[in-house]
């Protein structure tokens, strides 16, 4: 394999790890309130900005890694109780509204308090670093960004299957009033997964700003769409579904934009939102979603 | 143990329950019937703090614990011993048997008493423990209730609310699953307020019963008593006079 190949491969996983970071929390959130949350993406912006200001404010580094996703998770779950709670159970179309709208509040908020001017961001110089992995040389945080989301992703898987309270959260997600008969508190269920939504879209911010660079306030919308996109291409309502499909998005992207000529470059949405129609052509349900009709 | 006063609810605009009274005693049976729309359903759902109440009292009381029901959450009723297995059993598909064992004692934070009642279950029910991995939506009808009965089991129920258990069942299921009840009632001193579809069943297995009709209790009386009025013979029990 060419140097140039391997390059674009890992190019894709990194691109892939910061969509499946995404994709966990949109596919949670779905899970839990049958809520589509366009207002999702936004928080990767807030964890990439609130990361800025804490790098500008003289924090070191490793608080940084830890004040982000606390921030997000506060941020998911205030959204959540602002904005959603009033809507729980509504119709599904009440819901895009609502979550368009929190959208476009969040984005012009932060325009107006901060400016649509882009930010540079930086990691610190040993992220950048090349390392050598056999015979080609990667980036530190190429290795970084795949390794701390597969660590995230399977704790959050973890806690889902294995604790009380994600056990919890399954179960209202599954049959809210029989939860409610078990004295399983709701609401604190439905926040819990905004937040832990939030947490790692902040994360994914983070990581965003630091690999690309630049940040604003928009930033975080083409990326919750294309998380939208993995969520549906992995199976919505899955953990393990949504980190697949980042990948599988993440990875079909940058090899498109890699492998094709220079000139369909440009294209790559194009080519993203053709793999989605293919998928849901060929598997409706996602790779790995179960036919709802199968829950009853 | 549990007594509604003049209990007034409306869900909408309808007014569902129009001053209905009804008491359980402690380790009582006693059943509710009544046509369909008359307000059975949403009796328990009141009971369990799921609907908000109009008018009226509904008070618990247990030893030296008393709760006043039309102001507390779910989950203190729960908490209290009150609790509801919803009509259609309601299991939670997807998980499988144990964990949905384990989130019926959801509110039980005393582990050791958590496994213990967990272990009980499984001697009752022999036929969760055989499948315990499995996930609840691939239980037969009969074991799904099972399921509920013991999930109720799990959050340590003083009084137990049963929305038409028997319903969809095959009648040997059925008897199975009667004869599972009054073991529990028998050795747990479980006090059940039963509503079922099947009059005759819910007549033989209660000591007394309430006749809900447009909201309200119009005959209440012994389990005898109520299966020799020739009304209810009429409209419930499919006899003639």
């Amino acid at each position: 394999m060419s140097d140039y190949l391997i390059q674009q491969i890992i190019n894709g996983l990194t691109l892939g790890s910061l969509y499946a970071l995404v994709a966990i929390g949109f596919s949670m959130i779905y899970g839990i309130v049958r809520l589509v949350n366009f207002a999702h993406g936004d928080l990767l912006m807030i964890g990439a900005f609130t990361a800025v200001g804490l790098v500008q404010a003289g924090l070191p580094w490793p608080l940084v890694f830890v004040i982000v996703p606390v921030v997000g998770f506060l941020a998911g779950a205030l959204v959540e109780r602002i904005a959603f709670r009033a809507i729980r159970g509504a119709p599904m179309i009440t819901g895009f509204i609502v979550t368009l709208s929190v959208a476009i509040a969040i984005q012009n908020l932060m325009l107006l308090f901060l400016g649509g001017q882009p930010r540079n961001f930086s990691f610190p110089s040993w992220f950048r670093e090349r390392v050598a992995l056999g015979a080609v040389e990667v980036a530190m945080i190429d290795l970084i960004i795949p390794l701390v989301t597969l660590i995230l992703a399977a704790t959050t898987y973890g806690f889902v299957r294995l604790t009380r309270l994600g056990k919890a959260m399954r179960a209202v997600s599954e049959n809210v009033l029989a939860a409610r008969l078990m004295g399983i508190p709701i609401d604190r269920a439905v926040m819990l997964s905004f937040g832990i939504g939030g947490a790692l879209a902040a994360v994914a911010g983070l990581f965003w700003g630091g690999r690309y660079g630049q940040i604003d306030p928009l930033m975080g919308f083409l990326p919750g769409l294309k998380a939208f996109v993995a969520t549906v291409i992995g199976g919505v309502g899955s953990i393990p579904g949504a980190v697949v499909g980042g990948y599988v998005l993440g990875l079909a992207e940058i090899l498109v934009v890699g492998l094709l000529p220079s000139q369909y470059a440009g294209y790559r949405d194009v080519f993203v939102f053709l793999l989605l129609i293919l998928v849901l052509l060929v598997r409706p349900h996602g790779l790995f979603g179960a036919l709802e009709e199968e829950r009853a | 143990m549990l007594s509604l006063q003049d209990v007034h609810v409306r869900r909408g605009r309808t007014h569902v329950l129009r001053g209905l009274s009804l008491t359980v005693g402690e380790g009582e049976i006693v059943t509710l019937i009544g046509p369909n729309g008359a307000g059975k359903s949403t009796t328990l759902m009141t009971i369990s703090g799921l609907l908000p109440v109009s008018e009226g009292e509904l008070q618990w009381e247990d030893g030296d614990a008393r709760l006043d029901l039309a102001r507390s959450s779910p989950a203190a009723i729960v908490g209290a011993g009150i609790i509801h297995c919803p009509e259609g059993r309601q299991v939670f598909a997807r998980l499988t048997v144990q964990e949905n064992l384990e989130l019926g004692g959801y509110l039980v934070t005393d582990v050791a008493g958590r496994r213990r009642m967990l272990h009980e279950v499984y001697q009752r029910f022999p036929v969760l423990a055989e499948r315990r991995g499995y996930p609840a939506g691939s239980l037969s009808g009969g074991e799904q209730m099972m399921l509920a009965l013991g999930r109720a089991l799990m959050a340590r129920p003083r009084l137990l609310l049963l929305d038409e258990p028997s319903l969809g069942l095959a009648p040997r299921i059925v008897e199975e699953i009667v004869e599972l009840l009054q073991a529990l009632h028998r050795e747990r001193g479980v006090a059940i307020l039963l509503i079922e579809q099947n009059a005759m069943l819910a007549l033989e297995f209660a000591q007394r019963g309430y006749v809900l009709e447009q909201g309200r209790i119009v005959e209440s009386g012994s389990a005898a008593e109520l299966g020799d009025h020739p009304r209810i013979r009429q409209a419930y029990l499919g006899v003639a006079g």
